[in-house]
């Protein structure tokens, strides 16, 4: 009885240790991204952008339908993410005149940021593309916990996990050049 | 006797486990600086008592400045409210994570007729390097090194390790102060909170 005890007890504290132990850095190429649960963007346009019910509070990934996914973890307070959100908002631009939008989704997590610190963020640098937030670091948490910014480029698995093509931290030298490297990382022409 | 073994490697590795979840303390720091960051793990939420209530006359004083001036509270006095922004160290986790955010609210602030005066315990030189990794701030940042973390004790924000606590202090044109918020010094306060200070100034 004491033997079975210390199992069950054991296994209780690995499963709930679980989240943490899950990723330690930035992911590497050809991992798998674990299920999570993401806030619906505020904004109906961006709800209607990716996809989604008008109604719905949370979503998952697979949610979004058959598309490759760019998501860059922020944060309002890295000076990195805001010298870099012209250029980010430039991929967003990019994309669409590229004609990609059916393609190729973009959006945003705001790490430790709650829905003002995300709506401040949006709105100072006219963000034109959905940022969640993520007050809690619970979404950084299963990503790494890695600094800012941070992107990362998936394409979706016939299970309906997403894998990482491209696992990016920091800034990069242009917009153009850096969808460029994440389009050829997705498999999009 | 094998049993009571097995129990007591469980509970060794219970414990291993659960300090290993304590420890994930959450935070986030931009990538290129990330590596300049000093870990100072999870620290005593708070370690002062205040000196100071609302409705108080703030205590007065004057700092040298990264910029090479001597900044007071007098030069603000009828013209500007001001936020008092003291951060415990530089180069350290949480206070590299807030002062940037700050950067992009200059225009809510000067709605608010409000000054930040940012003001740690660390000497001009240090201040001056940290800042700049920062990339720049567009309000006065203010050395309380010497004599050490006065100013920060005359407010009751001076911690036993000689760092001061995270602390938010409004202060009206007249000097009055009007919101005061003491956060865990290993948490940023939410914009929500710097939001509330500054209405507490209308």
């Amino acid at each position: 009885m004491i033997r079975f005890l210390s199992i069950i007890s054991c296994l209780t504290l690995l499963v709930a240790s679980a989240p943490a132990l899950a990723q330690d850095g930035p992911f590497s190429p050809g991992d798998v991204l674990p299920q999570m649960e993401l806030p619906a963007p505020e904004d109906p346009a961006h709800v209607q952008y990716l996809g989604l019910k008008p109604d719905v509070q949370t979503f998952t990934l697979s949610d979004l339908g058959d598309k490759a996914l760019v998501i860059e973890i922020f944060s309002m307070y890295c000076p990195i993410c805001q010298r870099e959100a012209p250029q980010v908002n430039e991929i967003f631009a990019l994309i669409q005149s590229k004609g990609l939008n059916d393609k190729i989704k973009l959006f945003g997590i705001g790490a430790g940021n709650s829905e003002l610190e995300v709506r401040v963020f949006a709105d100072k640098y006219a963000t034109p593309f959905p940022l969640v937030p993520d007050p809690d670091y619970v979404l950084h948490k299963i990503f790494g916990g890695a600094g800012t910014p941070y992107f990362l480029a998936l394409v979706p698995t016939s299970s309906g996990e997403y894998t990482v093509r491209l696992s990016h931290l920091g800034g990069f030298d242009s917009a153009e050049s850096f969808l460029k490297t994440i389009l050829k990382a997705v498999d999009i022409k | 006797m094998k049993q009571p073994r097995i129990s007591i490697i469980t509970l060794f590795l219970a414990f291993i486990l659960l300090i290993s979840m304590i420890l994930q303390i959450p935070q986030v720091v931009a990538a290129e600086f990330k590596d300049q960051i000093y870990a100072t793990g999870e620290l005593k939420p708070i370690d002062s008592t205040l000196a100071v209530q609302v409705g108080d006359k703030a205590p007065d004083f004057t700092l040298p400045s990264i910029a090479g001036k001597i900044v007071g509270l007098q030069d603000f006095m009828g013209s500007k409210n001001i936020m008092l922004s003291f951060v415990p160290a530089a180069w350290t986790p949480v206070c590299s994570d807030q002062w940037p955010g700050y950067n992009i609210l200059q225009d809510v602030f000067d709605e608010h007729d409000t000054i930040i005066l940012g003001i740690t315990v660390d000497n001009v030189p240090t201040l001056h390097s940290w800042v700049l990794a920062m990339e720049g701030l567009w309000f006065p940042v203010l050395s309380d090194f010497w004599p050490h973390g006065q100013t920060a004790a005359s407010y009751g924000l001076l911690r036993s390790d000689g760092t001061t606590e995270r602390a938010l202090i409004f202060i009206d044109k007249q000097g009055v102060i009007r919101f005061i918020h003491v956060e865990d010094i290993n948490i940023r306060p939410p914009l929500e909170t710097v939001i509330k200070g500054l209405q507490s100034l209308q």
